[in-house]
């Protein structure tokens, strides 16, 4: 009787279930993050390129266009890094990081001396 | 006393190994198969998010927690499982769909209680005893169901097995 379960059993065995789908949401966290980092990378070089083409047209004296072109890049460096490190630890607060920084280091293209101002009238 | 959670690894590990069974444990539960799917897989992200603390028995565990999900499920949307011929539970190693299904078929007519012993016993390997533990009945208990199941799928089935797997 054993001996005819097993053959069954074996029989039965030559059937198998369909595989569910990936554990596929688990998976979303890390890409997520590299998506966050992503977005940081292309709002800082964005800025950069902004505040990079602005002082290269503002016609100020040079001693503001020598504290310009140090102050800057300081700025954005310590940006990057700090954005860089939120959007890894704590994703809530990146997303508080970016709006504000966003609010105060984005460019302005309604000013005089603005990059976007200027390409705009072009 | 620690809470004892499943490393992810493990976890993934068991999801590899009992996802399949788990499937079509829970599609016998579920209304469909996308609900089935769901129930399966809340219960092993919630073992991967750590928001679960798992007992000594994973296995027993698993089973228990996707029955429960699926049933929930099914609850919530109002609808009773139905078993779509078109949908394969399983597919056969010899390419007989035709006994797939009528596998399939077979086993949603089984009372609940032996499928569930069939599924953890045949396509997730676990023993008699481990299939009481799991189950929280009795051996003998589990051991009748067991036995009862196999005679009716051995009646459902047999047209479909091969002359050399045939016992007489």
């Amino acid at each position: 009787m054993e001996n005819h379960d097993q053959r069954f059993e074996e029989f039965l065995r030559e059937f198998e279930p369909s595989r569910p789908q990936a554990l596929r949401e688990v998976l979303a966290p890390t890409q997520w993050n590299w998506q966050r980092l992503a977005a940081a990378a292309i709002v800082i070089i964005a800025c950069g390129s902004g505040f990079w083409f602005a002082g290269s047209h503002h016609a100020s004296s040079p001693a503001s266009e020598q504290s310009t072109a140090q102050a800057v890049p300081v700025t954005l460096v310590m940006s990057a890094a700090y954005l860089q490190r939120l959007a890894l630890e704590d994703p809530a607060q990146f997303d508080a990081a970016l709006a504000a920084a966003a609010q105060t280091t984005l460019p302005r293209f309604d000013g005089p001396h603005s990059a976007l101002g200027l390409l705009a009238k072009d | 006393m620690t809470p004892n959670k499943l490393a992810p690894e493990t976890v993934r590990q068991l999801y590899e190994r009992h996802g399949p069974a788990l499937l079509a444990y829970a599609r016998s539960f579920a209304a469909d198969r996308s609900q089935a799917e769901d129930a399966v897989q809340q219960v092993f992200l919630k073992l991967l998010r750590g928001e679960t603390e798992t007992p000594d028995a994973p296995l027993a565990y698993l089973y228990r927690a996707v029955r429960n999900t699926a049933l929930n499920s099914r609850r919530t949307t109002k609808r009773d499982a139905s078993f779509d011929t078109a949908e394969r539970w399983f597919s056969h190693s010899g390419g007989n769909q035709e006994a797939a299904l009528a596998l399939q078929s077979s086993l949603a007519e089984l009372p609940d209680e032996q499928r569930e012993v069939v599924i953890m016993r045949i396509w997730s390997g676990l023993t008699l005893n481990e299939i009481a533990t799991a189950t929280g009945a009795p051996l003998n208990t589990v051991a009748s169901r067991y036995r009862y199941a196999l005679e009716k799928l051995r009646e459902r089935l047999k047209p479909y097995r091969t002359s050399g797997a045939t016992e007489n």
